[in-house]
């Protein structure tokens, strides 16, 4: 597996998916003043891993928002490819999350009148290039859940619904808040896997937001967040599977 | 303050926006119920009243002249009070600068005292001085119409003769509350004036000296009115009594009944259609209030409270809006009832309103309302109240759907993912959607009812008028005559054809039971006044029997092929037995209907008429009419198109104002149903229509599957609403309809359309309400947070 992987190296040669420049945002909570962001330089690259690793209030959320296309910066630049996010319009912001970014939700938001494969078909009949949702959720080892609805699916097999929900449209980056936050430590293992997964057949980019320590250990890099601004970026020589994380 | 009451009051601040809708549901029922009844009973109240205090007659009877000696017997007859002999009589007006024809009715007042009965209220001036030649009392609403005032002067034809009346007075009577010439569908106050003037200069016009033609008898308590009636018709006979009448019978009070009673259906449907969309409305919120607190019970539960605190915590919340609408309905209600019963007071001319505000109708309203709250949210509260704590605490897990039944049946392949998350959201919550559907279908119901009596009376004149008297001018001779007026009229210039009839009034009996009418006698194939079967097909006169309006027969217990006997009325006071030949529809009075040639055997007389009926060039009405009134045989001239125009005139401005109220609470009604149904859902569904926003769709698309399921609702909730209001409808034509006075059921199309329209375009401006809110749907915070 280990040898399959392109090194840090190559990707960094390869291309810049994301690029963040200066970037903060303020929020306005009553009276406060919040300041989420201050200031982050940021570049995402195709086909990592990236764990964003900080604790409640350091920004994780925000910046990944702000990449998502949820939320816009208050002041600085974030290039996603040619597009420029900044100043994107609702529709542009809307048109840029239905083709390219995948999302990944804490408490799995599926649709609960919709069964685990029209979940992940409501996502493909709007995507340009999408994959057969019986294809994504095989991905993710769902293929004998298909028809089941969301009440019928335990926390872990919802969230990997989820997963194939995002992967399904063939996105260049998944975007995961939290994806393990309302699971035991052995169904998060699962869910992991499948992420791990995704990312090595598909080659896709997955930033993956965390407060869990142990997590960075299948990044190919760590970014750490501390009050709005980047702590430190390090890269992780010794990728481990979730197979062999523990907490 | 507790902390639990100050959440509740904050609660209630926080929601404002529904506690006011709800609140302005209770309070239009509570006010549409406290303005019907109080009119209801303030009208009844003013009108008993009013009868006590100007001592209103029990029994009416005219005859052709009688010495004044016979009162002396008709006082003796067992059970009668007081009886005032009266003469009394049609008159010609002539108005200056009003060119329709005005009639009007003179009636004599003792000379040197007030009236026994139906004694005068004076709204200006005096009474006539005893003895005067000229003096008169005007009715007041004549004199208002027309700007009469004390000291003017009125030309009346008297008997022939032209004379200057004074007016000294302007005043009414409880016998003219409704004031109209026989005949007329509505009052008429422009063009029938009511004049009281002394005894004395009245038996001289109409050479009654010592004598009378018309008689009014009150009864002690506990008279039989019948028993008076025939010991009185027995008096008069020989001085030909035309048939005295009851005071239900009377032309006033009749109408003011009918009306009154009209009001009564109205003050019971309407708000009970409210009442029960606002518990609908409380229903849902409350439901919905509870759903998004569910942590908040749980804590209060963990902390302590116990069950019966929390289900009383919403009780008091639910009693809090109760009360706001109570109050804003019972305040409103007081107000209108005042504004709508003087309307109607002055409509019918009662000389003085009583408002009552009848402390029950206050308690009834009241209770009605807290009844349909309290049962409205008497299951969520027990819910509520019942979550363990724990439970209670977690989020709520994913709800349970199932594929809806168009997919089961197997017709899903074509359908897009949204387009089943519609169907099967309207198939999870089918209570919900159940009250929704019926709480629009009410609205819809409500705006059919509201039109009903436009609608009823519009087909009832088409009906009447324009295809069961399709002649131009109607007139009655002073006397019977020969069949040569009608030729002579042919011949003048604009007539197109015209055809005789006799017109007898007559008692019909069939045993025990009897009915004061007219035989109307017509030639076979009567060309300008139809009969008409109940399905409006023309029956043409048989050339024996008699046909009886359908309601008459009923009331006299006969079937075709029956005998019954006919008292005339007339002259020849001759009695026979015919058979009933059938029965025929008619909507307005009840009438027998026969050969002429027949009649005029059984009269006997030569074939003479007493009316007649003309089709004339309606450009040249006025001259025709003009050239007609010379004639002395002519006593009255109708125009049909006159009545038609006179009624509508009369009606429209009531009907606009109850159409107007009506639809603009069906409206608000629809409205709210489709405004807190989106908005339930809304915020039910928030965090998945969010998640869909953030997976890509558009706004387009996810208003798709939260309007989708409205317009369903819609689109299934305006059959069904036509459909109640057609049984609504039936069932108030059905339990109004009374012996004189039949309301044909009839919905127009404009009113099934109008009443669509509406609701569609309440749910319309709710779902641009909605879709703001969509628009404004913050993606970022129900990603992380828990509802």
């Amino acid at each position: 597996m280990q040898e399959k992987q392109p090194s840090v190296e190559t990707l960094k040669a390869n291309q810049i998916i994301f690029s963040a420049r200066e970037l903060t945002k303020t929020y306005q909570m009553g009276v406060v003043q919040v300041q989420a962001l201050r200031g982050i330089d940021l570049e995402i690259y195709a086909g990592e891993i990236v764990v964003l690793l900080g604790a409640s209030g350091s920004g994780k959320s925000t910046l990944v928002n702000i990449l998502g296309g949820l939320d816009t910066a208050t002041e600085g630049e974030v290039r996603y490819r040619d597009i420029e996010l900044t100043h994107a319009s609702e529709k542009e912001l809307t048109s840029f999350r239905r083709l390219n970014v995948g999302f990944v939700f804490q408490f799995y938001n599926l649709i609960p009148s919709l069964t685990a494969r029209e979940n992940v078909a409501i996502v493909t009949e709007i995507a340009e290039n999408p994959m057969k949702p019986e294809e994504a959720l095989a991905l993710v080892n769902l293929a004998d859940r298909m028809d089941h609805f969301p009440a019928q699916l335990s926390g872990g097999e919802q969230q990997r619904v989820a997963i194939a929900r995002a992967v399904a449209k063939n996105p260049d980056v998944l975007l995961c808040d939290e994806p393990t936050g309302a699971l035991d430590s052995q169904t998060g293992i699962v869910v992991l896997k499948a992420l791990q997964n995704v990312n090595q057949r598909l080659g896709t980019a997955t930033v993956l937001i965390t407060h869990n320590v142990v997590i960075g250990g299948m990044a190919d890099r760590i970014i750490s967040l501390h009050d709005g601004k980047i702590a430190g970026i390090r890269e992780n020589e010794h990728k481990v599977s979730p197979d062999q994380m523990e907490w | 303050m507790r902390a639990i009451n100050r959440k509740l009051l904050r609660d209630i601040s926080n929601m404002w926006g529904m506690v006011f809708v709800i609140a302005l549901m209770i309070a239009c029922g509570a006010a549409t119920y406290i303005t019907f009844l109080s009119t209801l009973d303030s009208l009844r109240q003013t009108q008993q009243s009013y009868y006590q205090e100007y001592y209103f007659a029990n029994i009416f009877a005219s005859l052709e002249r009688a010495p004044n000696a016979v009162g002396g017997r008709i006082r003796e007859i067992e059970g009668v009070n007081r009886v005032e002999t009266r003469i009394q009589a049609g008159v010609n007006l002539n108005v200056p600068g009003f060119n329709e024809t005005v009639t009007g009715m003179i009636i004599s007042l003792p000379d040197e005292r007030e009236p026994l009965l139906n004694r005068l209220y004076l709204r200006a001036g005096r009474m006539p001085h005893p003895y005067t030649e000229d003096e008169i009392v005007l009715g007041d609403g004549f004199a208002e119409e027309h700007g009469f005032s004390i000291g003017d002067r009125l030309e009346a034809i008297l008997n022939g003769k032209i004379r200057e009346l004074k007016i000294v007075g302007i005043g009414l009577s409880p016998e003219f509350i409704y004031q109209g010439q026989p005949g007329s569908l509505s009052p008429d106050l422009k063009r029938f004036g009511i004049l009281w003037m002394r005894r004395a200069p009245l038996e001289a016009a109409y050479d009654m000296d010592g004598a009378f033609n018309n008689v009014v008898v009150s009864l002690t308590r506990r008279t039989s009115e019948k028993d008076v009636i025939t010991q009185l018709d027995q008096i008069l006979e020989p001085h030909g009594g035309l048939g005295a009448i009851a005071r239900e019978d009377q032309n006033s009070h009749f109408f003011i009944t009918e009306e009154l009673n009209q009001l009564g259906q109205t003050a019971t449907i309407i708000p009970t259609i409210f009442i029960a969309v606002a518990a609908f409305l409380l229903n849902v919120v409350i439901g919905r209030l509870i759903r998004t607190q569910r942590e908040q019970i749980g804590i209060l539960k963990a902390f302590g409270y116990n069950n019966r605190e929390i289900g009383l915590h919403y009780l008091l919340m639910v009693s809090v809006i109760v009360v706001i609408g109570l109050i804003g309905g019972i305040v409103l209600g007081y107000y209108l009832g005042q504004q709508l019963s003087q309307l109607y007071a002055s409509y019918y001319r009662f000389p003085y309103l009583q408002f009552v505000l009848n402390p029950w109708d206050l308690a009834a309203a009241s209770l009605i309302s807290m009844a349909a709250a309290y049962s409205g949210v008497f299951f969520s509260v027990r819910e509520a109240a019942q979550l363990p704590p724990a439970e209670a605490m977690r989020p709520e897990p994913p709800k349970m759907y199932k594929r809806s039944m168009l997919e089961r049946l197997g017709g899903a392949s074509f359908l897009d993912q949204p387009t089943k998350m519609v169907l099967r959201q309207l198939g999870r919550q089918r209570v919900k959607i159940t009250f929704g559907i019926l709480g629009l279908a009410f609205a819809t119901a409500l705006m059919v009812v509201g039109r009903m009596s436009n609608d009823s009376v519009k087909y009832l004149i088409e009906v009447e008028f324009r295809q069961a008297q399709p002649f131009d001018l109607g007139i009655l001779f002073r006397e019977n005559i020969s069949e040569h007026a009608v030729m002579e009229m042919k011949r003048l210039p604009g007539v197109y054809y015209g055809e005789g009839y006799r017109g007898v009034p007559v008692r019909l009996r069939s045993q025990h039971r009897s009915y004061l009418t007219a035989i109307q006698g017509y030639d076979t194939e009567m060309k300008l006044r139809r009969i008409l079967s109940s399905d409006e097909q023309q029956v043409s006169v048989p050339a024996r029997g008699l046909l009886l309006t359908r309601k008459l027969g009923d009331i006299l217990n006969v079937q075709r092929g029956d005998m019954i006997t006919v008292h005339f009325m007339d002259g020849s006071r001759r009695s026979a037995r015919i058979p009933v030949a059938g029965f025929v529809s008619q909507y307005i009075g009840l009438n027998g209907y026969m050969n002429i040639d027949e009649l005029s055997k059984l009269l006997p007389e030569k074939r003479v008429i007493s009316g007649a009926y003309l089709l004339i060039d309606r450009w040249q009405e006025e001259d025709i009419t003009e050239t007609i009134a010379e004639s002395p045989h002519v006593g009255e001239i109708i125009s049909k198109q006159k009545i038609i125009e006179r009624f509508y005139e009369s009606t429209a401005q009531t009907w606009l104002i109850m159409a107007l109220f009506i639809s603009l609470f069906a409206g608000a009604t629809a409205f709210s149903v489709v405004y807190n149904n989106a908005r339930i859902s809304l915020s039910e569904r928030s965090r998945e229509l969010a998640s869909l926003r953030v997976l890509g769709l558009t706004r387009g698309e996810i208003s798709y599957i939260l309007l989708g399921e409205l317009a369903i609702l819609v689109l299934l909730a305006i059959p069904l609403g036509f459909l109640i209001g057609w049984g609504l409808t039936y069932f108030i034509v059905w339990s109004m309809q009374t012996e004189l006075y039949r309301i044909p059921m009839h919905i127009s199309t404009a009113t099934y359309t109008l009443a669509a329209l509406i609701v569609i375009l309440s749910a319309l401006l709710s779902g641009f309400f909605i879709r703001y809110k969509i628009n404004r749907l913050d993606l970022i915070s129900v990603l992380k947070t828990r509802e």
